[in-house]
């Protein structure tokens, strides 16, 4: 357990939530914003059909599974949501959600049509757009048409509003402007969590007169929840208020007790943020991991919940430097040989981030479908082979090594564990060079595989945690490594396997959970031997984040990575 | 006095026959597939049973075992008491089949996704619990299917390992009535058992279930047979009958059995026409029971003799055809999701699109409030079905008339009248 918080009768209303720290959203727009931070924020602002609970015991089967949010209910097969064959989903929206438009306007079935319309888009894409184009009848040809007629990046709203305004996604109607269906390619029993996404996120018609997350768009984001964004300033600032537009009566998650959220985004270490929250100068970290005492044993996850890969290597697959030579996998193999895992262990450790880790083996770690013990690159300890990398380096044709540049975050461990794999590089003979980043521009620098193509990073560590738990095979190898080179790819390195792309689509179409767990795991075992990416450490996320004094019913929520559901938490002030 | 009932009612007009039903004159009845209207001697035995037993100090054991029911009822459809449990719904009644089954986890079972969800549920749950694989085909619909393209249907389906053929006599979504024989005989002759969802088949068609060759087959009681609510009916094939169906009984289980041995085994079962083993007094022994209802569905089947079943069969199916007619008449040919051309299909349920726009016939809110604006404004009582049409991505709503033996041609002359007004409106 946390500290103890005084008793409470009921929630206060009023004050401005303050959080401090290095990070960033990636992007405002969600379309394609795909961070536990940005995700934080945009809880606050852009409602989905369905989303999490915000639910105090991690252990309670609630905290991950979707509930009704401008949905009236769950569809099922007994309330005429769901047909027989489980292809088609029937959805009422609530009455009287409102965006905070001039005059406010009812959302409407047509706004989440345009919202799946937009997760296409060229210039910002979803992230995890393989979610949808797979699933839902016609979203794959809808995505690839716009592609076709809208090639370049920097389209102009007129030109994305023309295409989306006159094609349709076959496979969702608004029978209404209150019912909304989804037909699906085939079951998905995670279609609940694929429409809990913000990429899902409803889209009133303002929108088609902006560039997807630009300037314009971040100034004019609209909301339907209970705050609305009033100041942005990215990598810097941002500044909520209350959307008075926003009825309680109208949503079953969210509340609305302080009266502005404030986020300053500044390059500091976990023991300035820590500081200044103890200093009662800060209320809650933004990004930074520090953590406050608990009680519970370390070595249990407090639940049965997915692990995550923090971090992990991605190879930049479409790099032209070395003569191509991470588009081999035999290189990537070599190199896989290479990195000391405990070492990077070791940086986290010094964070005392009071959560349990382990050397990963395998790109689906433990707690997440598909996962199965298995390692195709064992080292001994875990402590890297600097001269088996070397010798396999030689039999595929580089006996001189290569020349390769780290991407990394210029902030918390990134820094150190970019030195860790430098240091391990170095030792099998390769030279590194270093590519330093804000925490505000990294993400989007790595969905953007022009910055591939061309060539300016060859590995990263990133992190990635499941979107969703329980029945979640797919949260890691879709995104991941399932063919996807539009800008905002989460498949940053660019890998392309058509066997693995075909594997997915396979899994997804069986129906048996058994079959696609061990489908899951043939695919995992599949990147792995293409050695797409290198496991670092697998992160039982339980950070028992550090609260201001004054903070109270601040409850992780697992779908943002365990950080605080901020349209539930109030301050106290002192006495 | 009752040989003067029979002989009335074996003459009677459907007019006076109507008579026998509580209808409610202000409500158009055309939803017996969902629910019949039980008669009111059926009503009186009921409570009569039911009152004669309530309280006493009788030993309740040994008649809720209805031997005397079960006799009657059996030989309504040409089987014997061995064979017949009566349960409380035809759900329960698949259930009990599909639990029975000894399944194991190469098997598979080939069914439609015209069938109810209670078939495919427990098909479902014995997938998870056994990991029996279930081979879904989705049957044609329309007017000019035929019962040849239904067999080759299931026929292309059947692999070596197909263990089970599931299906309904009479689909609850199209109202098509499926060759029940020639899948049976497709079915022996790959060694296949055969489960039948005859939930809408007692009352409304003469059946001799021995003849028809199936091993299971479940009915409702309240249905088509207009018994009380909560009466089905569960058939074990229980004895050989070569000449119907040659294939040695397949293994069952009685789950749900006060009787099941305590220790050791049932009695072995027959090879021949002759009963080794009461299967139907396993299955029903499951603690108390209500007589009455047992008494009351009896009574409901003896009823149906003495109008006489050949007798109803042919009026409902008449009824079906004059309401299809009219269907085709009102809303054209191509509106028709049941069976039109091959009469062998034909049953009394008439599926069809009522409105012009295509698209308007996967549109749920559109049928529901069709609907529900007959039965609210009209009085009028039919239901709206979905399911699967072959090469369709969507899922197809359409309305369902269903007829019975006290409906008469003036409510289905009203109520498309009726209809082609709302859909025009609602168009």
């Amino acid at each position: 357990m946390s500290s103890s918080e005084p008793r409470q009768d009921g929630p206060s209303r009023g004050g401005t939530l303050r959080l401090y720290g290095p990070g960033s959203m990636d992007h405002v727009d969600p379309a394609s914003a795909y961070y536990a931070l940005g995700h934080q924020i945009i809880r606050l602002f852009a409602r989905q059909l369905f989303t999490y609970p915000a639910v105090k015991d991690l252990k309670d089967w609630r905290a991950i599974t979707p509930v009704p949010d401008v949905a009236v209910e769950v569809p099922t097969t007994y309330n005429t949501g769901l047909t027989v064959n489980h292809l088609t989903y029937t959805i009422r929206l609530r009455p009287g959600v409102l965006w905070d438009t001039t005059p406010p306007r009812e959302v409407t079935a047509h706004d989440f049509i345009r919202g799946f319309k937009r997760m296409c888009n060229p210039v910002c894409g979803a992230g995890a757009i393989r979610y949808f184009t797979s699933t839902i009848r016609g979203m794959a040809e809808f995505a690839a048409a716009y592609a076709e007629a809208v090639p370049h990046p920097d389209a102009t709203p007129a030109e994305l509003a023309a295409f989306q305004n006159a094609h349709e996604i076959e496979g969702i109607r608004a029978l209404d402007d209150r019912t909304l269906v989804f037909e699906l390619v085939k079951p998905a029993s995670d279609f609940l969590n694929i429409l809990s996404m913000p990429f899902a996120s409803a889209a009133p018609v303002e929108y088609d007169s902006l560039v997807p997350d630009g300037p314009d768009f971040r100034r004019q984001v609209r909301s339907n929840g209970p705050y609305r964004l009033v100041d942005y300033d990215h990598g810097k600032f941002l500044r909520m208020e209350r959307n008075p537009f926003w009825d309680k009566a109208t949503d079953g998650v969210r509340n609305q007790h302080v009266d502005a959220v404030e986020v300053t985004m500044e390059h500091a270490d976990p023991v300035a943020v820590g500081r200044k929250i103890i200093a009662d100068e800060a209320d809650l970290s933004w990004a930074s991991p520090v953590t406050e005492p608990y009680d519970a044993n370390p070595t249990d996850p407090g639940n049965d919940l997915g692990y995550a890969l923090n971090p992990y290597v991605v190879f930049n697959t479409a790099s032209p430097n070395n003569g191509g030579a991470l588009a081999r996998p035999e290189v990537r193999r070599a190199l896989a040989h290479a990195m000391d895992k405990m070492a990077i262990l070791d940086i986290y450790d010094k964070l005392a981030a009071g959560t349990v880790m382990r050397p990963a083996r395998s790109a689906i770690p433990p707690g997440n479908d598909g996962y199965v013990p298995f390692d195709l690159y064992p080292t001994p300890g875990d402590r890297g082979d600097p001269d088996e990398c070397r010798r396999l380096l030689a039999e595929a044709g580089y006996p001189d090594g290569l020349t390769l540049t780290i991407l990394h975050r210029d902030v918390d461990a990134n820094p150190d564990v970019a030195k860790s794999l430098a240091r391990d590089l170095e030792r099998a003979g390769i030279t590194v060079d270093f590519l330093p980043l804000g925490h505000s521009h990294y993400y989007a620098y790595l969905q953007d595989p022009a910055h591939a193509e061309a060539g300016s990073w060859d590995l990263s560590a990133p992190s990635w945690t499941p979107d969703w738990f329980g029945d979640n095979g797919r949260s890691f190898l879709q995104p991941m490594f399932q063919t996807n080179r539009n800008r905002g790819t989460s498949n940053y390195g660019c890998y392309s396997n058509p066997e693995v792309d075909r594997l997915i689509e396979e899994a997804l179409a069986t129906t048996d959970h058994e079959r696609a767990y061990r489908a899951w795991h043939e695919i995992d075992v599949q990147v792995m031997r293409d050695a797409a990416i290198v496991p670092i450490l697998e992160h039982a996320p339980t950070i028992p984040h550090l609260k201001g004094k004054r903070v109270r019913n601040a409850i992780p929520m697992p779908t943002i990575d365990r950080w605080f559901d901020l349209s539930n938490l109030w301050l106290e002030e002192a006495p | 006095m009752a040989s003067s009932t029979e002989s009335s009612l074996a003459t009677a007009s459907w007019e006076q026959i109507r008579e026998l039903f509580p209808l409610d004159p202000a409500t158009t009845h055309l939803n017996t597939g969902t629910v019949g209207a039980t008669p009111h001697e059926v009503i009186d035995t009921y409570e009569r049973v039911t009152r004669e037993w309530t309280g006493s100090l009788a030993n309740i054991y040994p008649p809720t075992l209805y031997p005397e029911y079960r006799a009657r009822i059996a030989a309504d459809f040409g089987v014997d008491q061995d064979e017949l449990a009566i349960c409380h719904n035809s759900t329960e009644a698949i259930a009990r089949i599909v639990a029975g089954l000894d399944f194991g986890p190469d098997d598979e079972v080939l069914t439609t996704s015209h069938e109810c969800f209670s078939l495919l549920s427990n098909l479902n749950l014995a997938h998870n619990r056994f990991g029996v694989r279930i081979t879904i085909i989705t049957l044609p619909s329309g007017p000019d299917i035929t019962a040849e393209e239904i067999v080759a249907l299931f026929e292309a389906a059947i692999t070596p390992r197909t263990k089970v053929m599931a299906f309904a006599a009479i689909t609850l979504y199209t109202g098509t009535r499926m060759p029940v024989r020639a899948l049976c005989d497709l079915a022996q002759r790959h060694g296949i058992t055969t489960v039948v969802d005859g939930a809408l088949l007692p009352g409304m068609l003469e059946a001799d279930l021995r003849a028809l060759g199936v091993d299971f087959m479940t009915g409702s009681g309240s249905k088509f047979q207009c018994g009380p609510l909560g009466t089905g009916l569960l058939y074990a094939r229980n004895k050989v009958f070569p000449e119907h169906n040659p294939l040695p009984l397949p293994t069952f289980w009685p789950v749900i059995s006060t009787w099941y041995p305590l220790l050791g085994e049932m009695p072995k079962r027959t090879r021949t026409s002759v009963e080794t083993c009461n299967m139907g007094d396993y299955l029903q022994s499951a603690g108390s029971a209500n007589i009455g209802r047992a008494a009351a569905l009896a009574d409901a089947c003896d009823l149906w003799n003495r109008i006489g079943r050949r007798r109803i069969e042919e009026r409902v199916l008449e009824l079906g055809w004059y309401t299809k007619q009219r269907v085709v008449e009102h809303f054209g040919e191509s509106a028709l999701y049941s069976p039109l051309s091959d009469a062998n299909l034909h049953a009394p349920l008439v599926a069809f699109k009522p409105f012009r726009a295509p698209e308007d016939a996967w549109n749920i809110n559109k049928i529901m409030a069709f609907v529900d604006r007959l039965e609210s404004a009209h009085g009028i009582w039919i239901r709206w079905v979905e399911f699967e049409v072959p090469g369709s991505p969507h899922i197809h709503y359409a309305a369902r008339i269903c007829t019975h033996l006290f409906n008469h041609h003036d409510e289905v002359d009203r109520t498309l009248k009726i209809m082609v007004q709302l859909a025009d409106e609602m168009s």
